[in-house]
């Protein structure tokens, strides 16, 4: 599968080490150079349960790729340089795809120089995003760390888009520092519509930061939780969520309720490298969402 | 046409690769190559094995004179078909710098009309399994996961195979097809099934023929081939039996995915760690193993970026890369992860075992570790099973 | 409607709500309501401790006054939080500074109260000492995870 060229319009740097790029699909092109499909190639498609299937990424091809869900990720590639999974940072646009990148390698370190007007190549969409849909009519605790925010913020959009379907909504945003916030002013704006909770902490706090002290799992306990009826969606490090998913579940929640989004080596995307595998997962394709009542027996195993 | 299984004598071996010729196939099948009998492109049966037999053992592999005329005396090849199909490396496909634009071009996809000659009961199922990572069969059971995707260079290469099977007369001692249920026998899962008869009675050497699809009995139809008697049935069924009955080992496969799920802690993990070396030789050799590393190979200076797909091992260490570290790091955990992938969570994952018994493991295996005597350890292990019910009651006991 | 009495405050705090009715009651004696305006110090480090906190609502600021940096913030303490263990132990000393990050109302504890009961009464001693470990072992955990640094940059 190849990739689809995209062209990055915006750049903004939301850290040091962190931009949020925009790609808009290639412009519709006229018949007769929409590529000859490669023979055997998957067909894009929508499944029934309305998520994305990875669709045959076509040079050529008159439009851009299927709609990101919120949870789900593309392959960005870089020219020369390779590709590395990464989640929507926005979804529901029309055509356009918003990805957040921290520079932690060699393709990402790429992907985070691109400028407006580069080309950026896309495969996906990836994968079994949050299902949100099981969050309607209860309440919800969306719980982010450091880039583990980027991934969660379509659901913040989603819920904030339809408000009166869900109950009460908490979102908890751990980071190291008041800086490497991501999305900084987004934050602050939705901490004062009061639409949903926002609690921020922070590991080291600068002298400037009147804001909370500590981890993510500190906030919870000062949560009110009805736990028969919360959901939760956690995306971090692998630690912190583990932390979290326990100190919730001591509380009453249920495992199934607790979504976690795990991160491993990702080549192909379509299940076939083998780089993926958790057990019987592969987390390309059946993750890199998955429930706390699947993770927790398979991460209990070390280097599982 | 009758079903009717035929007889072609071993001289007329000659004449099959001609017809095979005539219809334009490239011939693949056993040939001896530095001492090993590996799958190459061959024309002639002079380049079959014959009168070569190997001698497999854990971490040895021999050839050895059998001291008659077969063609297809030996066990599974030390070679796999699956670098024909799943090659070593392939480049997915191509793109060029063009101004501020990239083009794209395919990779190297050659499609010829290819005929595998001489594969065993144990490939054929293996090729199955692939055909299910690669083709976008559906799991008959798991996770109901979403429909798997076809990757096109594996399809170009596997499309319109002509194969022509082996009975498998010479099961090595590292063999357990009977266990898992690929062979020796091979059934209709060829279009042509061979039986190598009598080959130490040079006039009496012949295969019996059985042609089970439309192209297999079309090829037949062209040899004037004979009816084969109940003589030659009856000693193609003592070729089957003799097989089964020397088959060198066995897996106990009942109820062994959960047996190994439940065995993740397993102390014999520790054990075989200590002999495993994690050079992922099993892994090079197995024919179903299909993990790959996919990354781009530019050549900067001339413009030319290409995505390649290369075997890679679980055995590596940077297979289960995060950025800052593995998670595979111990042999331990590498090991427990081929392992129970073929034996276990291949089934949760395509519907089938990922092992078909063909031993290459054990042979190549330059510590001689067995994968058959591995799941015997793990099945009369006591190891408890991580203990139930404690995803209710919430964390118990973790240490502060 | 009448005015909430101080075990039924305990009772709606977090760290007190499954304590015994009878502990409770006997920590209401050694109790008072207390409020702290924002930026008021509720501990000076090195000062005697006689009491603890327990907070109703507000933030606490907890850290070490550093020379030319000021209050240097370890970790902020929330509604339903405890602050304060220094009571305890010998030498009953503050080891850290806290303020008032905003208008804070807690219920203050008085040790001069509570620990000649404790010692009177081994069960109820037991019984609030777990309590404080439990608060004492989340702290340490946090501690810990921030050594982990998880979201910092990797050093390889």
């Amino acid at each position: 599968m190849r990739p689809v060229l995209y062209t990055v319009t915006s750049a903004k740097r939301e850290m040091a080490s962190t931009m949020t790029i925009t790609l808009e699909p290639p412009r519709q092109v006229g018949i007769g150079q929409t590529g000859a499909a490669e023979p055997g190639a998957a067909q894009v498609g929508i499944a029934q349960t309305g998520v994305a299937q990875p669709g045959a990424a076509e040079p050529g091809a008159a439009q851009g790729l299927v709609p990101i869900a919120p949870g789900q990720f593309n392959m960005l590639w870089s020219w020369g340089v390779g590709e590395a999974p990464i989640s929507a940072s926005q979804s529901g646009l029309d055509g356009a795809l918003v990805h957040t990148v921290r520079d932690v390698g060699g393709v990402t370190k790429a992907l985070c120089a691109k400028q407006p007007g580069d080309v950026v190549g896309v495969r996906g969409p990836f994968g079994r995003g949050w299902d949100i849909d099981t969050a309607r009519g209860q309440d919800l605790i969306v719980v982010g760390g450091g880039i583990g925010l980027a991934p969660l913020r379509p659901v913040v959009h989603t819920i904030l888009a339809s408000r009166s379907d869900f109950g009460r909504v908490a979102l908890v945003v751990g980071a190291r520092s008041a800086a490497e916030l991501l999305f900084r002013s987004e934050l602050d704006c939705w901490w004062r519509d009061r639409a949903i909770t926002v609690r921020t902490i922070v590991d080291r706090p600068s002298r400037d930061w009147h804001g909370s002290i500590g981890i993510v799992t500190n906030e919870l306990p000062r949560l009110e939780i009805d736990p028969g009826r919360t959901v939760v969606m956690v995306c971090g490090p692998e630690v912190m969520m583990r932390f979290v998913a326990l100190n919730l579940i001591e509380r009453g929640v249920a495992p199934e309720a607790i979504q976690v989004s795990l991160e491993r080596n990702m080549q192909c995307a379509v299940g076939q490298c083998g780089h993926c595998q958790l057990a019987g997962y592969f987390l390309c394709r059946d993750g890199p969402v998955l429930t706390w009542e699947v993770a927790r027996p398979l991460l209990e195993v070390r280097e599982l | 046409m009758s079903n009717r299984p035929l007889v072609m004598a071993a001289h007329d071996l000659g004449a099959l690769f001609g017809v095979l010729a005539d219809d334009g196939y490239e011939v693949l099948g056993p040939t001896v190559h530095d001492g090993a009998i590996v799958i190459e492109a061959i024309t002639q049966p002079s380049q079959l094995p014959r009168g070569w037999g190997d001698a497999q053992e854990p971490g040895s592999y021999r050839l050895v004179e059998r001291g008659d005329g077969a063609y297809f005396g030996f066990a599974a090849p030390a070679g796999t078909w699956k670098r024909h199909l799943f090659e070593p490396r392939a480049v997915l496909w191509r793109s060029r710098r063009d101004g501020d634009g990239v083009v794209f071009e395919p990779g190297e996809h050659v499609r010829r009309r290819r005929a595998f000659l001489g594969i065993r009961g144990c490939d054929l199922a293996a090729i199955a399994v692939q055909d299910r990572v690669f083709c976008g069969s559906p799991a008959k059971s798991g996770s109901g996961s979403p429909r798997r995707s076809a990757d096109p260079v594996y399809g170009a290469k596997r499309e319109g195979i002509l194969f022509i099977g082996i009975n498998c007369s010479d099961p090595a001692s590292t063999c357990f097809c009977t266990s898992m249920g690929t062979g020796p026998a091979i059934g209709e899962r060829a279009d042509l099934s061979l039986t190598e008869l009598d080959p130490a009675l040079p006039d009496q050497h012949r295969f019996l023929v059985h042609a089970t699809t439309d192209r297999g009995r079309a090829i037949a139809a062209r040899m004037n081939l004979a009816v084969a008697t109940d003589r030659d049935l009856a000693s193609a069924t003592a070729v089957r039996d003799g097989a089964i009955a020397s088959m060198g080992r066995s897996m106990d496969t009942e109820d062994l995915p959960a047996r190994l799920r439940e065995a993740a802690e397993d102390p014999r993990w520790d054990d075989v760690a200590r002999r495993c070396l994690s050079c992922g030789n099993c892994t090079m050799a197995c024919p179903t193993c299909f993990c790959a590393d996919v990354s781009d190979q530019p050549d900067v200076a001339a413009g030319v970026d290409e995505r390649v797909r290369e075997w890679a091992s679980c055995f590596q260490l940077d297979h289960s890369y995060l950025h800052g570290g593995s998670v595979r790091v111990s042999t331990k955990a590498r090991y427990r992860q081929w392992m129970t992938h073929k034996l276990s969570t291949w089934w949760d994952q395509f519907g089938v075992s990922g092992c078909v018994g063909c031993g290459r493991c054990i042979t190549f295996c330059p510590v001689g570790i067995d994968i058959t005597e591995e799941v015997r350890a793990i099945r009369a292990s006591k190891s408890v099973p991580l203990e139930e019910g404690t995803a209710e009651t919430g964390e118990k006991g973790h240490s502060r | 409607m009448r005015p909430i009495t101080m075990p039924e405050e305990l009772a709606h705090h977090r760290f007190f709500e499954k304590f015994p009715d009878e502990l409770r009651r006997r920590l209401a004696e050694c109790s008072n309501n207390v409020i702290f305006e924002k930026g008021v110090t509720v501990c000076t480090e090195g000062t005697p401790a006689r009491s603890f906190f327990a907070i109703r609502t507000g933030r606490v600021s907890v850290g070490v006054h550093v020379p030319s940096r000021g209050l240097v913030s370890l970790e902020t303490l929330h509604r339903g939080d405890i602050m304060g263990w220094s009571w305890v132990l010998p030498p009953y000393r503050w080891h850290f500074d806290a303020i008032a990050l905003e208008q804070v109302r807690a219920i203050e504890l008085h040790a001069d109260c509570i620990l000649p009961y404790l010692e009177e009464d081994p069960a109820a001693g037991f019984r609030l000492m777990t309590s404080v470990a439990t608060i004492m072992e989340e702290r340490i955990d946090s501690a810990r995870m921030r050594l982990l640094d998880l979201f910092g940059e990797s050093d390889d």
